[in-house]
């Protein structure tokens, strides 16, 4: 491998990417914000600190869609590792090739832009890339001729980027799940032949399970991936594109020891829909559940997530098999006081439901969602699951009566414990090549929908700050962080919705569009992406 | 340990030249066009072949349209050069090729012509 003549191929990203977040995934949703309030040298430190690394620089713990492509390199023989991004200077000499991931290179993805576009500063996670970028280390590789190679959820971007994809002198962008290409690209970049300027990989040419390599060391807070894929297929989502696969068990757990064997002790279950693991279409099955969880808890030491689950899988199987409330009395409560998950709401209308999300309820009709929604909060906070929920404003054919649905659903939502947070509609899916939510369609309902969701997040983000989360002592400066931080948003409530009113009604001058002119003539526009590495999968 | 083989998802293609002449109105067509070049064929994948006098990676302003409205077809995006020359020298490596000019530009239409390349043009006119 050449370890003490260093690296080859250099994988990496910037350090909102490379961050464990001080443990909690939670505080990674800072890193896709400005500073507010504080220096952003302490939202930094609060949001993204810096990992432990060997000598060499590679980190202790990395983003698990850039492990897998490091598994896939290095199990084929590349001298290839992750090295964090302040030690690539270390390998200068020895790489050939820089490869690059990211979950929102340019802050055009959610939840930056809405952040962006609220506040009119710069995201920190676009901050951060940049000053990655332009750095001597990386500007020294390339000078030497090393090709630079980007990847990840956030791909996309790059085709809105062709000022900075030129200034950078990116070599390759590949879009979509790598295992299966990039073992042909690197050593086409190696032999010094031509690449292509952009790959984007289909569904057909997704990896099946036995294509998918275990991680060779470990991820970001013991993430790790128990299906790819999605049968719901709503119309805003591109996971819902790829075919549904189910990683064996045996796979779960081994990646599992490797973290533990690297020193993380906890794990994050991540897939869209965790409760779908083998289930029986949309209808979850306890038996596969139980032994995931089961053998889960026993193979790590530490506390467990979820990354994505369902409203609708939430009420099925607690409703069905009392399924949640086994999983959690019985494996997860007793070792740990909550489950964090994120879960998607979307809309709080019937209509604009049976439009863009028609399987989104099922196995409940969509003239249910509502009901769905409300009792799947009502579950999760019987049992000590602690929900962070997207709501997405803009969707194409909504009308103002879709927000007042939404508005009163989330009104309804109130005595649940949890954080509910808007995302602007984005071109996704089947729906990809609609436009973008721009700032410009902010309506005064949406206002509504905004304050409503700032008020319930807020109430809920301090009583979880003072019962539930980071009660460890040594995260008791990061824990003051965040509630100095909490305090500012509150003192400046009165602000907010003058100022978004402002917005709505045209009376404010247009901030920096985050996206150039073909795609956002003017305001903020951001899309979502869900796929190996993002931050709701990292 | 390492494979010889070239970029596999580049195997089992479809070919497809595609003259950039400069941005264009009617970018969806293109795509459109695009997509069922591949898809009359039972291809699921596709090798762009782009020769473009506005370089790279400025071409992006119209290919990523193509990329962008596409879903199921895995797509390798190349830029093979930005003069008629570069365009002959596609021609004559390609195999079976599907192409299409993006606006308006005679000198790589007659390149085509004289390669009895059958062609579709997309402008924003149409």
């Amino acid at each position: 491998m050449g370890m003490s003549k260093g690296f080859e191929i250099v994988i990496t990203s910037d350090r909102t990417m490379m961050s464990n977040h001080h443990g909690k995934e939670f505080l990674g949703f800072m890193a896709t914000g400005p500073a507010i309030g504080i220096p952003e040298r302490l939202w930094m430190w609060l949001a993204a600190p810096k990992l432990k690394v060997d000598k060499l620089g590679r980190p202790v713990e990395a983003p698990y869609g850039l492990r897998k492509v490091e598994a896939v390199l290095q199990n084929a023989g590349f001298n290839a590792a992750v090295i964090d991004p302040d030690h690539i200077h270390k390998h200068l000499d020895t790489m050939k090739v820089l490869m690059v991931g990211h979950h929102d290179f340019f802050a055009y993805g959610p939840p930056s832009c809405e952040w962006w576009m609220m506040t009119g500063k710069e995201p920190v996670n676009r901050v951060s890339f940049r000053r990655f970028m332009n750095s001597p280390a990386v500007r020294e590789a390339k000078r030497r001729g090393v090709k630079i190679i980007m990847g990840g959820p956030a791909a996309w971007q790059w085709l809105w980027a062709l000022e900075e994809w030129r200034r950078w002198g990116v070599d390759c962008v590949i879009d979509g799940e790598a295992e299966l290409v990039v073992t042909d690209v690197v050593e086409k970049a190696l032999n010094g032949e031509p690449l292509p300027d952009y790959i984007y990989v289909g569904p057909a040419d997704s990896p099946s399970i036995n294509e998918i390599p275990v991680i060779n060391a470990a991820s970001v807070n013991g993430l790790v991936e128990i299906m790819r894929g999605c049968p719901r297929g709503c119309k805003f989502c591109s996971v819902t594109l790829r075919p549904l696969r189910f990683l064996p068990l045996e796979h779960i757990l081994k990646e599992i020891e490797v973290n533990v064997r690297n020193g993380v002790k906890n794990a994050i279950l991540h897939s869209e829909d965790v409760l779908l693991y083998n289930a029986d279409g949309v209808k979850p099955r306890p038996e596969p559940l139980i032994k995931l969880h089961e053998a889960v808890m026993k193979a790590m030491p530490g506390s467990l997530s979820w990354a994505h689950a369902s409203l609708a899988a939430i009420k099925y199987a607690e409703d069905k098999h009392r399924l949640i409330s086994k999983l959690m009395n019985e494996y997860i409560l007793p070792r740990q006081e909550f489950l964090g998950v994120e879960v998607g709401i979307e809309t709080g209308s019937v209509r604009l439901a049976k439009i863009i999300m028609p399987a989104k309820s099922a196995p409940y009709p969509p003239e249910k969602w509502p009901e769905v929604v409300e009792d799947a909060f009502r579950i999760m906070h019987e049992n000590k699951i602690i929900p962070a929920a997207t709501v997405i404003l803009g969707l194409p054919e909504e009308k103002p009566d879709d927000i007042v649905a939404t508005l009163e659903l989330i009104d309804r939502l109130k005595p649940y414990r949890s954080l509910i947070v808007p995302m602007f509609f984005v071109p996704m899916g089947a729906l990809k090549n609609r436009d973008w939510f721009r700032r410009y369609g902010l309506k005064q309902e949406h206002v509504e929908v905004l304050m409503t969701m700032l008020d319930h997040s807020l109430k809920w983000a301090e009583e979880l700050m003072s019962k539930f989360y980071m009660s460890e002592t040594m995260l008791a400066p990061v824990r003051m962080g965040i509630k100095l931080f909490l305090a500012f948003v509150r003192r400046n409530l009165y602000r907010i919705r003058p100022a978004l009113e402002a917005m709505a009604s045209g009376q404010v001058e247009e901030v920096e569009s985050p996206l150039p002119a073909t795609a956002s003539s003017s305001g903020c526009g951001c899309r979502v992406s869900a796929n190996m590495d993002g931050r709701n999968s990292k | 340990m390492r494979s010889k083989s070239g970029l596999r998802l580049e195997e089992n293609s479809k070919e497809v030249i595609l003259v950039v002449c400069g941005p264009i109105g009617n970018a969806d067509r293109l795509a459109s066009e695009v997509g069922l070049a591949v898809a009359r064929e039972r291809l699921r994948r596709a090798l762009i072949k782009v020769v473009s006098p506005m370089g790279s990676p400025n071409y992006m302003e119209v290919v990523r349209t193509v990329i962008h409205n596409n879903i199921g077809i895995t797509m390798s995006v190349r830029f093979m050069g930005r003069t008629t020359d570069d365009l002959r020298r596609v021609v004559k490596s390609s195999i079976n090729p599907a192409a299409f000019i993006a606006g308006n530009c005679p000198e790589y239409e007659r390149v085509l012509i004289e390669s009895g390349i059958k062609y579709l043009v997309v402008d924003g006119g149409d």
